[in-house]
């Protein structure tokens, strides 16, 4: 009987890494991967980045490449190819260029970033070449960024040339982050021209990417940490939903001896409901689709038994409950380089609230969530899910109607007074610095 | 190639290390084809699964899905335009090393005409051995499978006879006002989820009875008829199996989930539910879901299996606020308006002062200037004139509307180019199918694929029921089509197919390109390219089939045929050609309109129409023409081959119109096999012509009741078959005639059969001669003593064959040898006596008394000597394997009882 059993695994991001592990192919393998986001198998900030980050890791060591101009180029033609999966995903994105970050470090490490910066140029001027030719001197890694959200990419390559027509000496050193300050001579340098020398930096760079996928890997609790930090004694937050992250914090908030708070859970309907109904049950997991997590949360101690006296409201109640508050968590999906936070939809209406009452917002944001891009269209973040069912008599009324249901809401840097993130807490004001250190870059892009 | 290699290395490896993997990944069949024709005319032309839905083609959605849901194996079972389905499967990313499936198998089976023959198929080949999911092509949803799997897994662990489960959802509350076609009610036993219930209901049946002893056994039942049924299931290998046992189930809900839980008694199999609440399920059936699924996804519904998910290769979709996605290259005049709900593919160009609104645009297209589009679905490439208005119509690929064309409600089929200033009414389908192949043959000079102007398709059997119709107004959407399972006819594709070419002069005529067929089929235009018998042919088939349809008396109905046999001096095969087509057809509609079974039918229609029949075929060579003629009208019905085999049995058998001489010479004949379709259809024949062939000689014709008929499911018309042994003077043993038999050696047993009429010719001969005609009656009427021997004889073989069948489907069948010793242990084990408290017939058998060690001996005897004859004709055919028109009886029930039960 049991040879006739027959199962099924939804792939997630567990199936993607066995995947990896066991039949990992250097082309096809990114095919799959992009085929499953897709399919939204593999979905949220976190188990994005580390999907990506292991691809990357497995991509740079099965590739064979002489010279850094071909690391580049490889690495560059995987960001091409996955950011157009998911173009509003971008922690995907994200990773593949911490991975360039990480190059170009060891390049440097290695006095060899003048060839790092050649590559990036070529790389540039060849993608450049067939749309404009004249503009084959133009601020490198920008075009690259360029299609960051796919479609603007017109719109925004010609911004730049207009730029380039009357100023490009200025823009070159003032743009061009990744060859800051160094007016390079081997600009044109043909690939290949020192090609041993790059294999030194091979097992450098898979070591840097190993720790970065560590680094991701325990952001959740690093984060966690800053709980006591910013929970002191008898302090009121509202949250809104119970995310894993926040939940996280709370929990080793709520670790400490006789360190006794009020929490106050808004529920947002339709999509955040459920999970925010087991999480305040303790009964959701605490990290995105793992399912050993199961076990560990039967285990745990839920904060009411801590000691954390728990109040749910529905989000219509915000503005009644929002005077008693200290302190607004929100957990972030995104945050920008000006300080906007892309998150959970209906975040904004009490962000608002907070503001109207001048309660501070702190949002949570591991630093695989930091992009280094602007936006003037905050629509190009947000994704439209299905939506929910609306059961009425009245058929030809329903049809007539559309129902919309964003998935993220785009908060302005207004509204928030400071961020968390693995590294230590930052003020508002210097996140942007925070982000472009983190890419090497010296100026955001925009999208 | 190798990289395929590679990762199936590398997967073992991954099975080797990682324990808990050892059960298999769930298979996935998926059914391209509906069997049905509701989107005629464009299936005329390609595959319903190649349907573009929301510019990508359907099959698209359900493989997405399967990849979603983490099937790896995928079986594509493809029959009608098979080709085009393989072509596009193996260019497509599913075929690619990156593709998520291990296995993209695609099953060519153009013989295949119902789900029915297709799990037939599968059965034979033998390709399914562990549980599989079963959809269809044409399925979009996002359901997880994870939950659903490991309920059914957990009933299969406890209960191996639970063998499928159903996966339903459950409807909104405005559903029930929804139009519909056809729908499940489904009786559920709550507690276990079990359905131990089915009826169809359609607009025309409101009423299903429930049998009244599901009451006492299942004390709390739920009936419910707001389950939306995709016709997802989990099948076990059972399921296949039980198709090729019952060889006429067509249909997986009427026939064989309905058989099934009828026949419980009989097979012991349940059927579970598994309904579901929570994510988006649909099938795309008919032009009306085609409609509402298209809705759905552009609402978003379907996520993520949206345009901007951008699943298909090349795709570039960006979608903007109410719901309006736009591929690259998109050119908008200034002063166009895109409205809510819309999608344009790549490279759409709308001209000046149009405006677009829920509608969907293929690629390609070019939108003249001031064209009004709402509830348009405008297919690839098709060049749109100025001033044209178009509502809720669809528009395939490849057409061409001239300027100020109405059309609101219509389908324009491929590459129909449409006159300026035409107007199209709700309901009219305009095709260039026919067109397209005659000049293909005539004008091989014109290179360019240009567009062919359009003829109304028109069906000769507008037969869908008032409900239906009053569905179409509710809807709004004005496409005529909720209508019946395979409403067409093959008669139609003749008219299709002979429709005249159209006259080219006939340009003064505004209406020129677009000539209405009238349903009489009486068109008196352009007779001169038509070959006159086709002509006479339609005339005397439409004629007849309207005395039909309005039940005129027969011999009205035989006057006009005669009166027009003789106008066109027409000879009598034509005429035996329009009674046997317009025959056919209406047994066809009869059947699918009332869902009466087609063997019923098939006996009321000939019946009624019996004097027809009979002005036509005078001597033998009549009837096997008449069969012939028959077998091919039965050719483009989906139930063709049952009423092709009911046809046969009621002619021959109750109607004694056509002898069994003709049926042989009818079944030999070349051109009743002269291809695969010809072969197919009369495939369930072949049970009848081996009936007649094992019952050849003398029968009394005595069983008459209704009863038995119901019971064997073939409606076999006929009577038990008595020994031959009858008047033969014998010993007897209590009433059980102690017949003397041949024994035979081992050697001897592959001895071919003896003929009834030589003195070799024994009692155990005779039984298994008879054996396959008798299994299926549950009463035999006791004439004599040797009656009693074959009564005990024909028990011992279905308890052979019942052993000989494995205990596990996917357990091999054994092999000669395995089979003789088997048989022959078991042939001196267990032996029971008429007269012993165990056997179950003692009602007809007299205790053998003090006899009984003599009874005992002789039963021994037979047994064996029956066991060695019964392998030997198992195994005739040298194929190693045991007939399989054999051990499909092995279920079978003798008179309701076996030897073993007791």
């Amino acid at each position: 009987m049991t040879s006739q059993m027959v199962d099924i695994h939804t792939p997630g991001l567990k199936w993607w890494l066995t995947h990896l592990e066991t039949e990992f192919h250097s082309t096809d393998s990114v095919d799959r991967y992009i085929d499953v986001l897709k399919r939204r198998s593999i979905r949220n900030p976190t188990p994005a980045a580390v999907g990506t980050a292991q691809l990357c890791l497995r991509l740079i060591g099965s590739h064979k490449f002489t010279t850094i101009g071909n690391l580049v180029e490889y690495v560059l033609n995987i960001e091409a190819k996955l950011s157009t999966a998911r173009p509003k995903e971008m922690s995907i994105r994200n990773m593949v260029r911490r991975v360039l970050g990480i190059i170009r470090e060891e390049a440097e490490n290695n006095g060899q970033l003048a060839m790092f910066n050649a590559a990036m140029e070529a790389s540039e001027a060849r993608e450049e070449a067939p749309k404009t030719p004249s503009s084959a001197s133009r601020p490198t890694i920008l075009t690259s960024h360029a299609s960051f959200a796919g479609t603007n990419q017109a719109a925004m390559t010609s911004l730049f040339n207009i730029f380039n027509v009357h100023s490009p000496q200025v823009l070159s050193t003032a743009t061009t982050p990744l060859h800051s300050g160094v007016n390079t001579p081997v600009q044109h340098l043909p690939p290949g021209t020192s090609p041993h020398i790059t294999k030194d930096i091979k097992p450098a760079v898979m070591q840097d990417i190993r720790e970065l996928v560590d680094e991701l890997e325990s952001s959740d609790s690093a984060i966690a940490e800053f709980g006591p930090q910013l929970l002191p004694r008898n302090e009121i937050v509202m949250t809104y939903g119970l995310p894993p992250l926040i939940h996280k914090l709370l929990l080793k908030a709520a670790h400490k001896k006789d360190h006794d708070f009020t929490v106050v859970v808004v529920e947002g309907s339709p999509n955040i409901m459920k999970q925010t109904h087991a999480a305040f049950m303790n009964m959701g997991s605490l990290s995105d689709e793992d399912e050993e997590a199961e076990e560990q949360t039967a285990a745990r101690k839920s904060l009411q038994d801590r000691g954390v006296q728990m109040i749910l409201i529905p989000d219509s109640n915000i503005y009644n409950f929002i005077p008693r508050v200290n302190k607004v968590l929100l957990a972030a999906n995104y945050v920008l380089a000006d300080g906007s936070v892309v998150t959970t939809s209906g975040a904004l209406n009490l962000a608002r609230a907070a503001k109207a009452y001048s309660k501070p917002v702190v949002v949570l944001a591991g630093s695989h969530t930091l992009c280094p891009v602007t936006t003037y269209n905050p629509e190009n973040f947000v994704e439209y899910g299905p939506p929910p069912t609306i059961s009425s008599d009245d058929d030809d009324l329903l049809s007539m109607a559309d129902f919309p249901n964003p998935l993220q809401d785009f908060i302005k840097p207004d509204f928030v007074t400071m961020f968390v993130t693995n590294n230590g807490i930052n003020p508002k004001e210097t996140i942007n610095r925070t982000t472009l250190d983190l890419y090497h870059m010296t100026e955001p892009d925009l999208v | 190639m190798s990289s395929k290699n590679k990762k199936q290395a590398a997967a073992s490896g991954k099975k080797k290390g990682d324990e808990q993997r050892e059960n298999s990944i769930l298979q996935a069949v998926v059914l391209t084809d509906s069997y049905q024709t509701r989107f005629r005319p464009l299936t005329l032309e390609e595959p319903r699964c190649l349907l573009p839905l929301a510019n990508v083609p359907l099959i698209e959605y359900t493989l997405e899905w399967l990849a979603f849901a983490g099937v790896k194996d995928v079986f594509i079972f493809a029959s009608t335009h098979s080709d085009k389905i393989e072509e596009y499967i193996r260019s497509s990313k599913w075929n690619k090393p990156s593709s998520p499936f291990d296995k993209c198998q695609i099953v060519m089976s153009p013989s295949s005409f119902s789900v029915g023959d297709a799990m037939r198929e599968l059965d034979g080949k033998g390709m399914i051995t562990t549980d599989f999911l079963l959809i269809n092509g044409d399925f979009v949803s996002t359901l997880p499978l994870e939950d659903v799997l490991r309920v059914h897994r957990n009933r299969r662990a406890k209960d191996k006879n639970a063998i499928m489960t159903m996966i339903l959802r459950k409807a909104s509350s405005s559903y029930s006002k929804k139009p519909w076609g056809e729908r499940g009610l489904f009786v559920l036993d709550e507690s276990t989820d079990r359905c131990i219930h089915y009826e169809e209901m359609r607009p025309s049946k409101k009423k299903a009875p429930i049998p009244v002893k599901l009451r006492k056994e299942h004390p709390t039942m739920r009936i419910r008829a707001d389950l939306i049924d995709c016709q997802v299931d989990i099948c076990s290998p059972d399921v296949p199996a039980l198709f090729t046992e019952n060889f006429d189930y067509q249909h997986i809900r009427r026939d064989f989930l309905h058989g099934i839980l009828v026949d419980f008694d009989l097979y012991g199999k349940t059927i579970h539910t598994h309904i579901v609440t929570d994510g988006y399920a649909a099938r795309v059936r008919s032009l009306q879901t085609y409609d509402s699924v298209s809705k759905d996804i552009i609402g978003r519904r379907t996520f993520p299996f949206v345009p901007d998910s951008n699943l298909g290769t090349d795709q570039n979709y960006t979608v903007n606020g109410h719901n309006i996605y736009q591929e690259e290259d998109v050119i908008l005049a200034r002063d166009s308006k895109v409205g809510r709900n819309t999608i344009l593919g790549r490279g759409v160009n709308i001209g000046e002062g149009s405006s677009v609104g829920n509608s969907i645009i293929g690629n390609g297209c070019k939108i003249g200037k001031n064209v009004e589009l709402d509830g348009a679905y405008i297919w690839e490439n098709v060049v749109i004139g100025d001033g044209c208005k178009i509502q809720k119509s669809i528009v395939a690929s490849n057409s061409v509307l001239g300027n100020n064309c109405l059309i609101n409600g219509a389908v324009v089929s491929y590459g129909v180019k449409v006159e300026d200033g035409t107007k199209f009414e709700p309901g009219q389908m305009i095709t260039s199918y026919t067109l397209k192949q005659a000049s293909s043959e005539v004008s091989v000079a014109d290179d360019e694929r240009a567009a062919v102007p359009g003829i109304d398709y028109e069906d000769s059997e507008d037969d869908y029921t008032e409900d239906e119709k009053i569905n179409i107004n509710r809807d709004g959407l004005a496409y005529s089509r909720e209508d019946e399972e395979a409403y067409l006819s093959s008669s139609s594709i003749d008219l299709i197919d002979n429709l005249p070419g159209e006259d080219s002069d006939s340009d003064s005529d505004d209406e020129g390109h677009i000539k209405r067929t009238a349903k009489t089929g009486r068109s008196d235009s352009t007779t001169s390219f038509e070959d006159a018998d086709e002509a006479w042919h339609r005339e005397a088939y439409t004629s007849l089939l309207g005395a039909m349809e309005n039940d005129h008396p027969a011999e009205v109905a035989n006057l006009e045929l005669n009166g027009l046999r003789m106008t066109a001096n027409a000879n009598f095969h034509q005429v035996r050609r329009a009674v046997s087509a317009a025959l056919v057809a209406r047994i066809d509609q009869v059947a699918t309109k009332t869902g009466v079974a087609i063997g019923k039918v098939v006996t009321q229609t000939l019946e009624r129409w019996e004097t027809t029949i009979r002005r036509c075929v005078f001597e033998r060579k009549d009837e096997v023409d008449f069969l012939l003629l028959s077998q091919r009208e039965c050719l483009h019905k989906p139930a063709g081959p049952n009423i092709l085999s009911a046809m046969a049995q009621v002619l021959n058998n109750t109607m004694e119109l056509i002898s069994e001489e003709a049926i042989n010479d009818w079944w030999v004949d070349v051109r009743s096999s002269e291809d695969e379709k010809m072969a197919a259809v009369r495939k369930p024949t072949e049970a009848f012509i081996q009936w007649l062939a094992d019952a050849e000689t003398e029968s009394e014709s005595e069983g008459d009741d209704e009863d038995e008929e119901e019971e064997s499911d073939d409606d076999y018309n006929a009577a038990a078959y008595h020994s031959r042994f009858l008047e033969t003077e014998c010993q007897s043993i209590g009433n059980f005639a102690t017949l003397p038999f041949r024994q035979t050696k081992d050697a001897q047993l592959m001895t071919s059969h003896v003929d009834p009429d030589s003195p070799d010719y024994d009692i155990l001969d005779d039984i298994l001669d008879s054996f396959r005609a008798n299994i299926m009656f549950r009463n035999f009427k006791i004439d004599g003593n040797a009656d009693c021997t074959l009564i005990y004889g024909i028990l011992w073989i279905s308890e052979c064959l019942r052993m000989l069948q494995p205990e596990k489907p996917q357990d091999p069948l054994p092999t000669l040898n395995q089979a003789l010793v088997k048989l022959r242990s078991s042939a001196h084990e267990n032996i029971v006596l008429p007269g012993d408290a165990k056997f179950p017939l003692n009602q007809y058998f007299q205790s053998p008394g003090s006899a009984a060690d003599q009874l005992r001996t002789y039963i021994t005897q037979m047994r064996m000597e029956l066991a060695g004859r019964l392998v030997a004709r198992l195994y005739a055919d040298g194929t190693g394997k045991p007939s399989k028109w054999w051990l499909a009886f092995s279920k079978r029930k003798f008179m309701s009882v076996s030897l073993s039960a007791f």
